[in-house]
């Protein structure tokens, strides 16, 4: 009788064909929230169109018969004539047949297909071929999807960066510090600009703050009513305290 | 590149919860800050694995074992009659 395949032996057979970045509940456990995930979730590289997608999909899962795919949103089986339409509408797919289900994603949430090889770039190799997206990509992929539990796991990623942001951030280059803040932006690390030797971040830090205040963030409000504009070239910025509160939050695990 | 930025509407919940938390404090008579008096509880959580998460399995075994547990704790908790 034919042994059944887990997920993840599936996922490195996808590796040894194609780049493949974990998403979802098991990308969050990676890295370092306790939590229990119900389902795999996977990025599998956008290829050339969904055609050829949809081609490699069911190369691999040729060879076991048990294993098939399902659509949203009841997950209804899927032709394999039908996989390309279905990855072309719906931006995934569902593979069940296995130890868990298993999400395969050509176009996962708010991330475009073409910013695949730049999250693939920035995203830690594992043993077993995948990559990990970094926490800001993984955070990005996270917002608006209106899941109570992807409200936990913003919170696990968002104080996880910010505890590194407002550790690396007062110290960081010019050049540095600029594309921190660029990426990644809460009221904290806006504020933590304010402590940086340079004129210009520490504008740019308050610069920011304005426009999260006038976005209507009540700590970037709150903050302005404290902070006055940012010092002239020269002037020794103020110190922080209180600031590093977000940091104690950060998991202690990773 | 995109600007990642927290949203607004979850700040201002998250905002009015700890402003009613410093509230019900203050009419407790309490002060929202940490007890300096209180001695810190050290952290003594431990990884799940010695090395962290190195493959997609790892991360899979540790989301069953919690599994596990929340099963074992929900059976531990039924009422005896």
């Amino acid at each position: 009788m034919e042994k059944k395949i887990t997920a993840s032996e599936l996922i490195e057979r996808f590796a040894s064909r194609t780049r493949v970045l974990v998403l979802g509940g098991v990308a969050v456990i990676s890295h370092g929230l306790s939590r229990n995930t119900y389902d795999a979730d996977v990025w599998i590289d956008p290829a050339e169109n969904a055609e050829s997608w949809a081609r490699l999909v069911l190369a691999i899962i040729a060879e076991l018969p048990r294993v098939f795919p399902t659509r949203l949103p009841l997950w209804t089986p899927i032709a394999p004539a039908d996989l390309a339409e279905a990855i072309e509408n719906d931006g995934m797919i569902r593979l069940m047949g296995l130890d868990r289900p298993l999400d395969l994603f050509r176009r996962p949430n708010e991330l475009e297909m073409d910013e695949f090889s730049d999250v693939w770039n920035r995203a830690k190799p594992l043993e077993d071929g995948t990559r990990l997206p970094d926490l800001i990509d993984l955070l990005v992929t996270k917002q608006r999807t209106g899941r109570q539990k992807d409200m936990t796991d913003i919170m696990f990623l968002e104080l996880k960066i910010e505890g590194q942001y407002l550790e690396e951030l007062p110290a960081a280059s010019d050049a540095r510090a600029e594309e921190m803040l660029r990426r990644f932006l809460t009221p904290n690390v806006a504020r933590a600009a304010l402590a940086h030797p340079s004129f210009a971040i520490r504008k740019l830090g308050y610069g920011y703050l304005q426009e999260l205040a006038g976005d209507g963030d009540p700590y970037a409000a709150e903050y302005l009513r404290e902070e006055p504009p940012p010092y002239e070239t020269g002037k020794k910025p103020r110190s922080m305290p209180g600031i590093k509160m977000a940091a104690e939050f950060s998991n202690p695990q990773q | 590149m995109k600007q990642y930025r927290p949203d607004v509407e979850f700040q201002k919940l998250r905002y009015s919860m700890m402003k009613s938390r410093n509230t019900l404090r203050r009419l407790q008579g309490k002060s929202a800050a940490p007890d300096p008096s209180r001695k810190p509880i050290p952290d003594n959580s431990e990884p799940w694995l010695p090395d962290g998460v190195r493959s997609i399995k790892d991360a899979l075994w540790i989301s069953d074992q919690i599994a596990k547990d929340i099963a074992l704790w929900r059976r531990k908790l039924q009422p005896v009659n």
